[in-house]
């Protein structure tokens, strides 16, 4: 129909390209836990933590503490997640095991047997006070057990290879059980064992 | 002492009742008299979700979150948290939060101004003493950054998805249900129960709701909830009290989760 125009849609602006942000040169980081945090007048931060990353390895940390939008401190830090190990104060518990489970630790029976019962949760808890308490073993394979003398009965045995005198295990094996019964649910201790490989 | 009538079977299972029975009034205060009728239900899917509420708005925890980052972490490293898992949010004051994901347990917590989340998608595997133990966990660390923060209240709602054991959903809905004749006897109906309050244990707003799965004539959707008051529920019992309340509630509708769960 005369007259009729045809709507003309507005070509879309081109985003700009966009470029590699470049790091300034590395400095070793100060200790988080140490970072004080001015006073603020309310909350005013528009970004305080961002931790997410593409990869493990690309860890970056950044903290822009702004009272009232001035920036009053701003720490960055990147590396391959011994940043994170540097400070003890913050997690000492799980610094040394920073990504959790590790695939190669739990076998999938172990794992699938655990959710079955329920004790998964009980499981994680355990792999990390077995760390914690056991912090000179080579090496932990978390698999299942059966027991032929006990009618088949299986346990989600933890195999701790361990450079210690026989003595010294069998201390930190006490420790270890005083843990788990405060920490585990009654239900998991009948479940979970443990055997020492000595180097 | 043996009686008339009373065979050495039928004193064993007097006497294992009794024990069962003391155990129960131990353990959850209660004991489930109407047995034989109870229809076991096996959980195939569990999700947990708390919410607690604050008492005030806690800008101390959010506008300096630096000390309550380290009192996480350290409560919740033994289950795998780590600075990845950990974000903080309060780019807009109303939505402003902190959230912590323990990937491997399938939870997340937020940490909001005027409350507390978390949320354990697949309790059925992780287990319930796990979510409860985080809560109180993810609690001790708020507390131990701003002794001055106060609950108000929980709330617990448990979704569960679960096999029924030895009968179908629609004999099951038969118990609560009759269906209007008028409709046809493949309709399905969902049932729901608000519990009566009860206030001088701080208990309110309870609520069961069984519903059906499409097309899953042995599985059904159980929804649990409850909210109780802070003051009379504090943290280290709200687990136990949780507990009593489901099984409470599903024995007085002749149901019972398998492995009591």
């Amino acid at each position: 129909m005369e007259g009729d125009v045809m709507p003309v849609l507005a070509e879309p602006e081109k985003p700009e390209a966009v470029s590699p942000v470049v790091e300034p040169a590395y400095t070793a980081p100060p200790i988080l836990g140490a970072l004080t945090y001015p006073a603020t007048e309310g909350i005013s931060a528009d970004r305080t933590f961002s931790s997410r990353s593409a990869t493990l390895h690309d860890y970056r940390f950044d903290v822009g503490l702004k009272p009232l939008g001035e920036t009053v401190e701003r720490f960055r830090q990147w590396g391959a997640g011994e940043t994170v190990r540097q400070d003890d104060q913050l997690s000492p518990m799980s610094t040394p095991f920073p990504s959790g489970i590790s695939a190669a630790e739990i076998t999938p029976a172990a794992e699938k047997y655990a959710k079955h019962l329920g004790l998964y949760g009980a499981l994680v808890l355990t792999k990390t006070l077995v760390h914690e308490q056991f912090s000179s073993m080579k090496a932990l394979t978390v698999d299942v057990k059966e027991d032929p003398d006990e009618g088949g009965y299986s346990t989600i045995c933890f195999a701790i290879t361990i450079h210690e005198s026989v003595d010294r295990v069998l201390e930190l094996e006490d420790a270890l059980y005083d843990m788990l019964y405060d920490r585990l649910p009654p239900d998991a201790l009948f479940y979970f064992s443990f055997t020492y490989r000595f180097e | 002492m043996l009686t008339s009538g009373m065979n050495i079977t039928t004193l064993a299972f007097h006497q294992s009742r009794t024990i069962v029975k003391v155990l129960c009034m131990r353990l959850y205060g209660f004991f489930p008299e109407v047995c034989m009728d109870t229809i076991c239900l096996n959980p195939v899917d569990e999700e947990l979700t708390y919410q607690g509420l604050f008492a005030g708005p806690a800008f101390e925890l959010l506008g300096t979150p630096i000390p309550l980052y380290r009192n996480l972490l350290n409560r919740l490293g033994p289950y795998g948290a780590t600075f990845k898992d950990l974000s903080v949010n309060v780019a807009t004051l109303s939505e402003a939060n902190l959230r912590c994901t323990l990937l491997a347990l399938r939870t997340s917590i937020m940490l909001r101004l005027d409350r507390l989340d978390v949320n354990f998608v697949r309790v059925h595997e992780t287990g319930k003493e796990t979510a409860y133990q985080i809560m109180r966990d993810c609690w001790t660390a708020i507390h131990e950054t701003e002794g001055s923060i106060v609950l108000t209240e929980h709330t617990m709602l448990a979704n569960v998805v679960a096999d029924i054991q030895d009968a179908s959903y629609a004999e099951l809905m038969r118990r609560y249900v009759t269906t209007p004749s008028t409709l046809s006897e493949k309709a399905h109906a969902g049932v729901a129960f608000y519990m009566e309050e009860d206030l001088a244990s701080g208990e309110h707003q309870r609520h069961v709701v069984i519903d059906r799965l499409a097309g899953q004539e042995r599985r059904l959707s159980l929804r649990i909830s409850a909210t109780f008051d802070a003051h009379k529920v504090p943290m280290d019992i709200l687990a136990q009290r949780v507990d009593t309340y489901m099984k409470q509630s599903l024995d007085y509708l002749g149901l019972a989760l398998e492995n009591g769960r």
